[in-house]
């Protein structure tokens, strides 16, 4: 987050070419959870992938971090083609999973440990610091997970994603479980981080108004089995203030009404 | 985020004590509860006051080789203490549960990691711990002192042997249910094999691991005192037998609160270990125990 590294690193781009991916249930009948899936993530973009639970869409995330593997076509992140996790990868869970037995500073300080090892001490210190600070955890460093709320320990697990700088940020659904007004307030937070950085991010949600809030385009998946049913543009100047009435914006609701009518539209079917 | 909650807190402890102050019965019912929860604090020592004292009657009134009164266990552990026979025997308890203990710690923690990483040690392994936890260990004694003689090593083994089975089960379960998201956490950071074990799953598996010793304590316990009564004769557990064999129940007695006061002593030291070691853990229940 130094200016240097602002200026020289870029986001890596993500090609999701023709993927498919089914389950083994019986080896006579497979389950296809995901049927040829083409998506195109542009360097630096911010892209929300967004549809009915069971469209697989954090199995399409969790594809592209390397954790699950895919059973045809190709994912490319950069230009490397995803086999193991990729490289300058950070990655927001669902549960925020936090180490318990780690303050805050040590689990945020666990994202440098791919990068690290090139830093000195004192670097990886100012880094994991500043990361903190990003997120406006400074006062709460020395805490345990088990002390914070769920919106602090969220917060906690995007420290640990930023603070190596990396390429490629895949959220799965990281506010989802947080109440409203948190959830409200870490998304202008996120938008405002993201914007001061040059990373890509993809973003998996079932909220429409937090997908037209923060994306460039949002993916709408549809289910049974899963595939991208449509890109949405998110023609919305930046930056988005929703104190200065972005919820009360005529387009924004129209998108948000759009990419609403398309999950409908699928669930209907 | 806690500071701005803080605020409306105060407004509700507020309201709350005003509507108290408006409403007199309300008041009185504060200290009625007050007075309970005394009542309740209390309730223990009386319990074990009370206790003492029907003993005492009881015990004053039976043939003193059926039953010693408290007066008379405290003046035969007095005896005891002052004649110099207790500290060398309660030197030997200790030693011999702090080594076979310590044995059953390292030895079931370590094997508890490699059957909780490994599914395939895990199913090699199963038959013999099912076949030891089901089987009275006690019944090997005859066994271990053919094999290690009367002396030090025999108890030792036999306090190790009760004592590592709770070790291990407890930590193979704490150790392979760590959460598929930590696990993922780890990939992501690219955590090698070896960090995984020792950032991750071991972590993760101390509160179990504690849960385990527990038990394993107490049954290292029996262990000891089985093996100084019936092996060598010797500690606390000779003290037993031998005052048992000449009818002076007041120092059976005494020997065996002796021995529950090594039970204290010990799980006492382990709370501290853990609250010291792992002070994370200290947020959390301990569970069932």
């Amino acid at each position: 987050m130094t200016a240097s590294a602002v200026v020289t690193r870029q986001g890596a781009t993500v090609d999701i070419v023709g993927v498919s991916k089914s389950f083994n249930q019986r080896s006579d009948s497979a389950r296809v959870v995901l049927r040829d899936v083409n998506l195109t993530v542009r360097s630096g973009e911010f892209v929300s992938i967004v549809g009915a639970s069971g469209c697989g869409k954090t199995t399409l995330i969790r594809m592209v971090a390397g954790l699950a593997p895919y059973s045809s076509g190709m994912i490319r992140v950069g230009d490397t083609i995803v086999k193991g996790v990729p490289k300058r990868l950070g990655f927001v869970f669902q549960d925020a999973a936090l180490m318990p037995w780690r303050t805050v500073r040590a689990n945020v300080a666990m994202g440098l440990n791919e990068t690290g090892a090139l830093l000195s001490k004192a670097d990886a210190r100012t880094k994991v610091e500043e990361a903190m600070g990003l997120v406006g955890l400074s006062a709460f460093a020395d805490y345990y997970p088990g002390q914070l709320s769920g919106g602090m320990k969220q917060r906690a697990g995007l420290a640990r994603a930023l603070v190596s700088e990396p390429d490629l940020m895949l959220m799965d659904e990281p506010f989802g479980a947080l109440d409203a007004f948190t959830r409200l307030r870490l998304q202008e937070e996120l938008a405002a981080i993201v914007a001061r950085t040059t990373t890509t991010t993809m973003f998996v949600t079932h909220d429409v108004d937090e997908a037209v809030f923060l994306s460039d385009r949002i993916v709408v998946m549809s289910t049974s089995p899963g595939t991208v049913k449509d890109i949405i543009e998110v023609d919305l100047p930046r930056p988005r203030l929703r104190r200065e009435g972005l919820l009360d914006n005529r387009r924004a609701a129209e998108l948000r009404d759009q990419v609403l009518g398309l999950v409908i539209e699928d669930q209907a079917r | 985020m806690a500071r701005t909650i803080a605020p409306s807190d105060q407004l509700v402890s507020d309201a709350l004590s005003h509507s108290l102050a408006d409403q007199r019965p309300d008041r009185a019912a504060g200290a009625r509860e007050r007075r309970n929860r005394r009542l309740m604090l209390s309730l223990p020592f009386v319990s074990v006051i009370l206790f003492l004292v029907i003993w005492q009657i009881i015990g004053s009134n039976t043939d003193p080789i059926l039953l010693a009164t408290p007066i008379d266990t405290v003046k035969a552990f007095w005896d005891l203490l002052s004649s110099g026979e207790l500290a060398p025997a309660f030197a030997t308890a200790m030693g011999d549960l702090a080594a076979g203990y310590t044995l059953a710690m390292v030895v079931g923690i370590l094997s508890g990691v490699v059957i909780g990483r490994s599914p395939v040690v895990e199913r090699i392994v199963n038959p013999y711990i099912n076949f030891f936890q089901a089987t009275p260990l006690i019944a090997l004694v005859p066994l271990v002192v053919i094999w290690f003689g009367v002396g030090f090593p025999a108890r030792v083994t036999i306090t190790f042997m009760l004592a590592v089975w709770s070790i291990v089960i407890n930590t193979s379960t704490g150790v392979k249910e760590t959460p598929h998201s930590l696990l993922d956490v780890s990939r992501v950071y690219k955590l090698n094999r070896f960090s995984v074990i020792t950032k991750v799953a071991l972590p993760n598996a101390v509160p179990s691991i504690f849960a385990g010793l527990r038990i394993a304590l107490g049954k290292a316990l029996i262990g000891m005192v089985i093996a100084q009564m019936e092996i060598s004769v010797t500690g606390l557990g000779g003290i037993i037998t031998n005052y048992g064999n000449a009818f002076k129940t007041a120092y059976l007695l005494a020997g065996v609160f002796t021995a529950s006061l090594v039970g204290v002593i010990a799980a006492a030291l382990l709370e501290v270990v853990r609250r010291w070691a792992f002070p994370w853990t200290r947020d959390q229940s301990p569970g069932h125990l």
